[in-house]
């Protein structure tokens, strides 16, 4: 149907090569007005490249890139603005302390004249014109770090969109959202679409990529392995051609569930937020917390974390009853927490494989009362073995890691630490899909060990894979807990949404 | 991990010829190593040059100058590793010896009085520590109040008057000597070789690395950022005291006007010993490598007749090039990648 017009976009053969990589070999893709075409691939395959090339950050080394019929080339980002090239990184690029309408005019002042100055009226109404065309109700003179992540997401489209474009580039925008939001990211997609906008949308998420994608160009290694509808692909297909084999199964879930209680969570409150809140966790389960953002799951987690006092209730751990006031008496207790953002929370930089572990339990490293370096450097090179994790990192900084082992850094830490209880938060958030493959498996592993896992995560179908009973968790209350078998993705998205209680009282 | 494996490590541990290469590579990190070789072709340079320079007086003359910065950079390296800055370092120096000259001429014999004058230290440290750890004051903003407070407070106290005529049994550790050295250099290699070992080695001491490199991380792994902290502005601030102690000592007399600026000169040499105002990086030997370096520098202008004014442009582009060494490390690291 689309595919009659001539396409909008061209992209002939581009290659791009860095240092040691060849990051675009001979890439051809087609973009047409008013279709959403995704790009997807694991990390390094050359999606966020290509983006760059197209919007005039990278320059290829050979190939085309034809706009409307016309071959262009572009020497610097500017010059593919000016031929309706709109791009949104990962990264935000909005002034936190100016307002909407200031940001979105950003180095465009509108000016009235040199006496008058900036014409702040215009600029105020026209910010409210585009806004009121993209349907997002937003005051132009809020002041932008008032808002939420999702908030600052839909006023970075605006500011694009605010400059006449004809094709919008989106690289992992959902990365920082939670559904809800990501859903009303969705809905101004598609409706920009609608209005004959070509969109290049890449992600991670291939969940929200067979929800909103016209057609899917998987590129692997730097080659482009296949454009398809994405009505004709299957989600499992589009996985292989992004691994290059096949994993047999998307979520390798064992169950190791034993009969043994390893947690016993006793209606507990805080003053976050959680509310009377009770339930048991036995020793080999992956118990899954299942809610909205903000739906109060991080907050419990905190409280079994020692991080927010309880008001209420109490907390066992094999029988035992635990006072958490601070994290150093949770993780005494054995309990260890994969927070959510692994570069602020989780990870330190700088630092190599060993220092990054050993922190858990230095006192388990001294001899005569000091830190034993040797044994130290051991300690790190016995978990990467262990975990699987480049070996190369244990004496280079973290930061050179990837996603997926630098997560299993943070997990070798409470190995280390001899936490018997793990509790994960959005653990493969960013991550691509080997290295989200890998998790699982690590996750597999802890529990065939007798460890014992609470999972948070907004990816639902992972949820509901990889948890033996899943909590619904709905304003720091939970409404049921039942066998995540006996779930589905939308009895899960109702119920915490609370569409269903609406509906049926 | 189980005991067993634990044990199967520290069996390897002992054996492994691997690990005794990696502690040694440890010790002497890339900065140190470069920065040592510096002073030894200097010092080589600097004999040839000038027939004094060698010498055991000019030597002593050289660390007795630098003892006082090398002796506050000790705890100040300490402060950047995990995070912090202590501007008031030079104001609680002069405080110190005015408090325990005031207490030595009021009558008050010369033990006590270094208890006193060191207890009023460590009270400015206190307070530097529980505003910046607990009221999450910034550390800049903090010690420049303090800084300011702390001098106002000197001058109130001693009415604006140096305090003369100090007794000998206090003058003494200043100005007495073993082995023909004068105690303070003793007391500042005794004070960089402990403190080196413990922040190497010991666990209270390491954990000033981990806030350094990741605050929030560290408070999520159970350490106690907060002590840490107070520690660490409580421990600058008495080596400032010490430092203080040692210089009105050897002068005789508290002068109201002393330790002004040093807090950057300090801070300097830290960075020049690898430390970053970003955290998590530099060493105990670095900042003593680098404060020696200063010291050098200093010296070696005097004695080859230089003009004093040069010796401030010079440092301060040892400081620049220091830094962007780093970067240009940093980045080689990074695309090697």
């Amino acid at each position: 149907m689309k595919n009659t017009k001539p396409p909008l976009w061209e992209l002939r053969e581009i290659s791009k090569a860095f240092p040691g990589v060849q990051a675009l070999d001979k890439v051809s893709v087609s973009i047409f007005a008013g279709e959403i075409l995704a790009l997807v691939g694991e990390n390094g395959s050359g999606k966020s490249t290509l983006a760059k090339c197209l919007a005039g950050v990278h320059q290829p080394e050979s190939g085309e890139l034809i706009h409307q019929g016309e071959p262009v080339e572009f020497a610097h980002p500017f010059e593919a603005r000016e031929r309706g090239v709109a791009t949104i990184y990962q990264e935000f690029s909005l002034v936190p302390t100016l307002s909407v309408a200031e940001n979105i005019f950003l180095g465009r002042y509108v000016v009235k004249s040199k006496l008058t100055g900036i014409d702040w009226e215009m600029m105020r109404q026209q910010t409210s014109e585009i806004l009121n065309t993209l349907s997002i109700q937003f005051d132009p003179d809020e002041v932008v770090r008032d808002l939420s992540v999702a908030e600052q997401q839909l006023i970075e489209i605006t500011k694009a969109m605010s400059v006449d474009s004809t094709l919008l580039i989106m690289d992992e925008p959902t990365a920082a959202l939670g559904l809800a939001e990501t859903r009303q990211l969705h809905e101004l997609i598609l409706r920009l679409a609608d209005q004959g906008q070509a969109i290049l949308y890449i992600s991670h998420r291939l969940d929200e990529i067979f929800q909103i994608a016209d057609r899917i160009t998987v590129l692997k290694d730097g080659r482009c392995i296949d454009t398809q509808p994405a009505s004709s692909l299957e989600m499992m297909e589009v996985v292989r051609m992004m691994i290059g084999f096949d994993i047999g199964q998307h979520y390798p879930k064992e169950i190791n569930v034993t009969s043994e209680t390893c947690l016993e969570v006793d209606h507990i409150s805080t003053e976050t937020g959680v509310n009377d809140v009770s339930f048991d966790i036995k020793v080999g389960e992956v118990f899954g917390l299942g809610g909205m953002v903000g739906a109060g799951r991080t907050e419990i987690a905190n409280a079994l974390f020692g991080l927010d006092r309880l008001t209420e209730g109490s907390i066992k751990l094999y029988g035992e009853p635990i006072q958490l006031s601070n994290p150093a008496d949770a993780i005494h207790a054995g309990i260890g927490l994969v927070p959510e953002n692994r570069k602020e929370d989780g990870l330190f930089f700088n630092f190599n494989g060993s220092l990054n572990i050993t922190l858990s339990r230095l006192s388990s490293i001294l001899k005569w009362g000091f830190l034993n370096l040797t044994q130290e450097h051991q300690t790190g090179k016995y978990y990467f073995e262990k975990l699987n994790i480049t070996s190369s990192g244990l004496e280079r900084s973290a930061q050179f890691l990837s996603g997926g082992n630098q997560q299993k850094v943070v997990i070798a830490r409470w190995l280390f630490s001899q936490a018997k209880l793990l509790i994960f938060d959005e653990p493969t958030q960013g991550v691509d899909i080997g290295a989200k493959i890998e998790v699982y498996r690590v996750i597999n592993d802890l529990t065939s060990q007798g460890y014992s896992v609470i999972l948070i995560s907004s990816d639902y179908l992972e949820l509901l894979a990889m948890s033996d009973r899943i909590a619904i968790v709905r304003d720091g209350k939970i409404l049921q807990i039942s066998p995540a078998k006996e779930l589905t993705e939308y009895e899960l998205l109702s119920i915490a949404s609370g569409a269903e209680g609406n509906g049926n009282g | 991990m189980s005991d067993q494996e634990m044990e199967a490590i520290k069996i390897e541990s002992k054996s492994g010829g691997n690990g005794v290469l990696y502690a040694i590579r440890r010790i002497t990190a890339f900065r140190e190593s470069v920065l040592l070789i510096v002073i030894v072709v200097f010092a080589i340079i600097m004999t040839v040059a000038s027939p004094v320079f060698m010498t055991p007086l000019n030597m002593e003359a050289m660390l007795l100058a630098l003892s006082v910065e090398a002796t506050i950079a000790v705890g100040m390296v300490l402060l950047l590793i995990s995070g912090g800055l202590d501007l008031s370092v030079g104001s609680i120096l002069a405080f110190t010896g005015v408090v325990t000259g005031l207490a030595l001429t009021g009558g008050i014999e010369a033990f006590p009085a270094i208890i006193l004058g060191l207890m009023a230290a460590l009270m400015v440290g206190l307070i530097n520590g529980l505003l910046i750890a607990k009221l999450k004051i910034n550390p800049f903003i903090t010690t420049l109040g303090t800084m300011i407070t702390v001098r106002g407070l000197l001058l109130i106290l001693a009415s604006g008057r140096a305090v003369l005529n100090l007794p000998k049994s206090f003058t003494v550790i200043g100005q007495g000597r073993l082995f023909g050295m004068q105690y303070p250099i003793f007391a500042l290699l005794f004070l960089v070789v402990i403190i080196d070992l413990l922040l190497r080695n010991a666990r209270f001491f390491r954990q000033s690395y981990y806030i350094g490199g990741n605050e929030n991380a560290a408070r999520l792994t159970g350490i106690n950022v907060d002590l840490v902290k107070i520690f660490n502005y409580c421990l600058v601030a008495v080596l400032a005291g010490v430092a203080g102690l040692m210089l009105t000592a050897r002068f005789g007399s508290a002068s109201l006007t002393v330790g002004s600026g040093i807090e950057l000169r300090v801070i300097t040499a830290c960075i020049i010993g690898g430390a970053s105002l970003s955290g998590g990086d530099g060493s105990v030997l670095g900042a003593f490598l680098g404060a020696l370096f200063m010291g050098m520098l200093a010296n070696a202008l005097n004695l080859l007749g230089v003009d004093v004014y040069y010796q401030s442009f010079i440092t301060g582009l040892i400081l620049i090039l220091a830094v962007v060494f780093d970067v240009l490390n940093e980045r080689r690291k990074a695309s090697g990648s």
